[in-house]
């Protein structure tokens, strides 16, 4: 009896391991099946040559990941803050029909930073009837009465919104940016001895030409008010709004003349 | 004697190690320069974005004469390009001229008028101008403004030929009607997007034309001038694609 409850018990626990056993061997028929490789004995140079396979492969993979992380910035080609800018230029009136103003200008700007800019301009103005002008004389007998400007100064401010840069037919590329300006000072006119105020704003695009050395392009507009003689004798002059809009170039020194970036390269 | 070799024996040593390090020199700062100089002989710009080859441009214009004394010009206008490459285009604008009278002319009227009771003053402007023109934009670039706004930009310059009619405010004037000019002018084009741009313009052009009567009342002689126009127009751009350069 006890050796027929034996053979039970292990025919049960014989059972019960082919239950567990065979649907794995089921399962592992249903995946390809993988060869051992046998196992390749490889020389040195082989060796070294997959080395640096893979090596290259990790170096192009850290340079792919490199280049999707880091971002490149151009240099900007001129510094400007801190620094001074000797301008040297001149402007011709637009839009005038009776007088044409040429101006002669010097101007000292300091740049607190590459955004704003301080600093003091003058001009002596060469100014000259216009042919219309002559013409009023001639066909009508009218003689206009005469404002023509004799020279101005001005403190101004000037604030650069844009930077950017240019080619031309991708020979070369150029920095610039553009700037707005506003300034308060006093001018004299032939018609008294007086300076009178005057205001000016404009804008501009400066040229980076070379890191001591900027070309600048600008509009400005010059408004004052003028006093012209009495249309009858003992009445009050008449006050004119006067305008003149100026176009006008500009070399740029700067002092110093050369800067070191707070980032290098 | 061995006072003699232990020199020998260390200046080979030296020789060979100098050997090694002008080899090293010749050999590793090659590879290590042409790492850096990777864009050395690429062109300055590389894969432009083309703003204007290939399309059509569609402007809507508005001008205003310079220096005219007595009668100014307003001229409203449309204006066509097609660039047939990104520097080069040709096309054409007409303009309708509205005279305003400034108040010189107003002047002048009331001022001769008390010497000369029949005395009405009359002058000359623009009545339409139909020009044809080639452009050529040789200056191109981009901003970034407030440091987040990208704009690309062009200048360019034109050359202008075409018929313009010139007209009179009053009958007394002769010497008005048809004529040929010619000109020149350039401009600023600056992009908001890759279909609109915005255009300020500063042309002059050459037209045969008397001012204004003299206090006779008689046109007070003709003569060919600059006449200065400043335009700004808002411009469509068609197809809306752009295309790379190489």
């Amino acid at each position: 009896m006890g050796r027929f409850l034996h053979r039970i018990l292990v025919a049960l626990i014989a059972v019960s391991l082919c239950g567990w056993s065979l649907p794995v061997a089921a399962q592992a028929a249903d995946e390809p099946a993988v060869k051992a490789k046998p196992k390749k004995h490889l020389s040195r140079r082989e060796r070294r040559a997959r080395r640096q396979r893979l090596s290259r492969e990790l170096a192009r993979q850290g340079e792919a990941e490199l280049r999707k992380s880091v971002r490149v910035f151009q240099q900007k080609h001129l510094v400007k803050a801190g620094r001074l800018e000797l301008l040297v230029g001149g402007a011709m009136g637009i839009g005038d029909s009776l007088v044409q103003n040429y101006n002669a200008d010097v101007g000292l700007l300091f740049h607190v930073s590459d955004r704003l800019a301080v600093g003091i301009s003058g001009s002596k103005v060469f100014a000259q009837k216009t042919e219309h002008f002559e013409s009023i004389q001639r066909n009508f007998g009218l003689f206009p009465e005469r404002s023509f400007v004799q020279g101005s100064g001005f403190v101004e401010a000037q604030y650069s919104p844009v930077f950017g840069k240019f080619a031309s037919f991708g020979l070369a590329v150029l920095q610039l940016d553009g700037y707005l300006v506003a300034a308060v000072g006093g001018l004299r006119t032939t018609t008294t001895v007086d300076y009178k105020p005057a205001f000016q704003f404009g804008g501009g695009f400066r040229i980076h030409m070379l890191r001591a050395v900027t070309l600048s392009f600008e509009l400005r507009d010059m408004v004052f008010v003028e006093s012209f003689l009495p249309a009858k004798a003992g009445g009050d002059p008449s006050q004119n709004v006067m305008q003149h809009v100026l176009a006008g170039v500009k070399l740029g020194f700067w002092i110093p003349p050369s800067f070191s970036y707070k980032y290098q390269r | 004697m061995m006072h003699r070799q232990i020199p020998m024996l260390a200046r080979c040593r030296w020789i060979a190690a100098l050997v090694v390090m002008v080899a090293t020199a010749f050999v590793v700062p090659t590879e290590a320069r042409a790492d850096e100089d990777v864009l050395e002989n690429s062109p300055v710009v590389r894969r432009q974005l083309q703003y204007r080859e290939s399309r059509h441009e569609v402007s809507g214009v508005v001008g205003l004469s310079l220096s005219d004394p007595f009668v100014r010009n307003v001229l409203p206008g449309i204006r066509y390009d097609y660039h047939t490459f990104d520097w080069l285009s040709i096309g054409a604008r007409v303009l309708v001229g509205i005279p305003v009278q400034t108040a010189m002319f107003e002047s002048v009227d009331e001022k001769v008028a008390r010497s000369n009771e029949t005395f009405v003053m009359e002058a000359t402007s623009l009545r339409f101008a139909f020009l044809a023109h080639t452009s050529v934009s040789p200056v191109v670039g981009k901003l970034l403004a407030f440091d987040s706004l990208p704009i690309n930009f062009d200048i360019h310059f034109d050359l202008i030929a075409g018929v313009v009619a010139v007209g009179s405010t009053g009958d007394n004037i002769e010497g008005t009607g048809i004529q040929f000019t010619g000109g020149a002018g350039g401009g600023l084009r600056i992009f908001i997007s890759k279909v609109l741009a915005f255009t300020a313009d500063l042309q002059t052009l050459v037209i045969d034309r008397p001012m204004s009567v003299n206090r006779d009342s008689k046109a007070a002689g003709g003569k060919s001038r600059f006449n200065g126009l400043a335009l700004v127009g808002l411009s469509f751009f068609m197809p809306p694609e752009l295309t790379r350069a190489d």
